[in-house]
């Protein structure tokens, strides 16, 4: 196992990445890193589950719409801060999680990706009908809740740069979850879980346990982003679509490696960009995006730095 | 004679209308090396994943170091001091062959690198050191059977339970094997050794249990139960290589 290799230069690039804005100016570039910071996240997190465990949570879209409706309610309605808002999205996500999980983790393969699907609906149902969070409409902000933050524009910047520190934490996190003692159990399931409880692996509660991990920040960017965004409803919240997106950027980049997630967060978002502005290909993305996903399950199921990590020896301990 | 590490009482398993194990007692003492044979399909195996944790037995009572551990947790058993192998063998397969014995390391050992120095010092121990940095998936299968008891010598067991880790070997291997369970019983490890290759079991067991059809039909020294009257019925018409 490597000596930290992967982050000395990970966390560069992302900062590096993360300055661009600032540095420019642009409002536009901003937009765009948020989008890209947002996407990395919530690959990262994922791959908790779905790359180093090895179960695919197919619905995990619905742990960011728990976590941006606890924080979006207590941020409106108890006037909290967005950072101990967020953090109470992400622990409410997370407790979630733990509890789904010990109910669904007991169904292996397309079991369960089938059954966070079902979750994600039906916690979307349940919203809707739920009128003191706003039901079907949703909830918006009072402007003036930006005042805390020094006024709209100054909000949407403190909003960023929020991100910008959950992305290097889910980051650094999700990268000493693996290089730990719970990463290889976590690991052993996913190659084989009959052999890893044998080895004296406690299965069912690292299970939980990932879970709630991977919920924990996509929980706390559902909270940055409906903050930013000014209002939440349902269909934004637990936008199936989002889920799948997720699931094709940690195949893209390659599951399991943190690495791995980030490139294909990366990737996934010029890849959108460009589909959608391309007047031929923009209503087709989600079709185009789902054949490449099948091109990458079927010849490269390592993904693009799983690929190269077998490739290359010497780059192996770079890329975690 | 040694305090009894294992004992079974009238342990039973049915699988729907078919009785895999049936009514089976038996008693493992501290140190020893049971042999445990019988054609296929009698048992061995189930009996493996009832005294493991894997299947909860229909009937009877399971002890070990006196304590009832009858139904309880796989992870919680080994953690006790069970580990086994599984006759398919289960490689971790991308991960590497030092991280597969890691696994087992875990449980006891505190931190990663205290997992990596035991599972480097086992993989010396079972001949793999060289492979270590290997995908699991990309061993021989005599290696993945070694690398199997390495997992389990992993966990620091007193009581290992190998299923046919000497099946598919060459002759040469068959005798590494023997000398590793040597070396494994010389560390005070009981055993119970389920093999299909009767001649290579012989010579390490000190006692021996046949299984047919779920059922104990011979117990005692290597020697007598390979010539008890209903052993050799139970082979009949099974292929010769048994007792080659
Ligand atoms: N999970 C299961 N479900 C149903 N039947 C089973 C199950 N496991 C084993 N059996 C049946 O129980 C009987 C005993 O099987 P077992 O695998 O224990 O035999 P064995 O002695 O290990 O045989 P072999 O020498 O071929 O490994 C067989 O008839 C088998 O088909
Ligand atoms: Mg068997």
């Amino acid at each position: 196992m490597g000596k930290g290799k992967t982050l000395f230069w990970l966390i560069p690039a992302l900062l590096i990445i993360i300055l661009i804005p600032p540095v420019t100016g642009s409002v536009t570039t901003r937009e765009g890193v948020f989008l890209i910071l947002m996407y990395v996240t919530l690959a990262v997190s994922l791959n908790i589950i779905l790359g180093y465990t090895g179960y695919v949570s197919f619905g995990h879209i619905v742990f960011y719409g728990i976590g941006g409706y606890v924080a979006f309610y207590l941020m409106k309605f108890h006037g909290i801060h967005l950072i101990p808002a967020m953090i109470m999205g992400g622990i409410g996500a997370a407790i979630a999680a733990f509890a789904l999980g010990e109910a669904v983790l007991r169904l292996r393969g397309a079991f369960f990706a089938i059954a966070t699907i079902g979750v994600n609906e039906a916690v979307k149902a349940l919203v809707n009908n739920l009128n003191f969070i706003g039901g079907a409409e949703g909830l918006f902000f009072n402007f003036r809740i930006y005042n805390t933050y020094g006024g709209a524009t100054k909000a949407i910047w403190f909003s960023y740069y929020t991100m910008a520190a959950l992305t290097i934490t889910t980051v650094i996190a999700a990268y000493l979850i693996k290089k730990s003692k719970f990463g290889l159990g976590l690991m052993a399931i996913r190659e084989d879980e009959d052999a890893a409880i044998i080895l004296g692996v406690n299965a069912k509660r690292y299970k939980s346990l990932a879970y709630a991990a991977s919920a924990l920040f996509p929980g706390m960017v559902g909270a940055v982003f409906f903050f930013k965004a000014g209002n939440i409803e349902p269909h934004d919240a637990f936008h199936l679509i989002k889920s799948i997106e997720m699931i094709f950027m940690v195949m893209l980049g390659g599951y399991g490696s943190v690495t791995g997630a980030v490139t294909g967060a990366l990737v996934y978002e010029r890849l959108k960009g460009f589909l959608l502005v391309n007047p031929l290909f923009k209503n087709l993305h989600m079709a185009i995006s789902g054949v490449i996903l099948l091109l990458i399950v079927l010849f490269m199921p390592q993904g693009i730095v799983g690929f190269i990590r077998e490739k290359s020896k010497k780059l192996r301990e770079m890329l975690e | 004679m040694p305090p009894p590490i294992l004992e079974l009482s009238r342990v039973t398993k049915h699988f729907g209308g078919l009785t895999a194990v049936n009514q089976v007692d038996l008693v493992l003492y501290r140190g020893e090396i049971l042999g445990l044979i019988g054609p296929n399909g009698a048992g061995k195996t189930t009996l493996f994943n009832m005294i493991a944790g894997f299947h909860k037995p229909s009937k009877g009572r399971i002890l070990f170091k006196g304590m009832d551990i009858t139904g309880m947790k796989p992870h919680k058993i080994c953690k006790l001091g069970i580990a086994r192998t599984f006759q398919i063998t289960k490689p971790l397969k991308k991960l590497t062959t030092l991280e597969n014995v890691m696994v087992g390391a875990l449980p006891k050992e505190k931190t990663v690198p205290g997992a990596r120095e035991r599972a480097l010092n086992i993989l010396k121990l079972m001949g793999l050191d060289h492979r270590a940095s290997l995908p699991a998936g990309t061993l021989t299968p005599g290696e993945k059977k070694r690398l199997e008891m390495a997992r389990a010598l992993a966990t620091d067991p007193s009581l290992l339970l190998l299923d046919e880790v000497m099946a598919g070997l060459t002759p040469t291997e068959t005798q590494d094997m023997l000398e590793l369970l040597r070396k494994i019983e010389a560390q005070g490890i009981s055993m119970v050794v389920v093999e299909h290759n009767v001649k290579g079991v012989i010579r390490i067991a000190h006692r021996m249990v046949a299984l047919n059809y779920g059922q104990k039909i011979a117990e005692g020294p290597p020697h007598e139960v390979i010539t008890h009257p209903e052993v050799i019925k139970a082979y009949m018409g099974e292929e010769g290589p048994c007792f080659e």
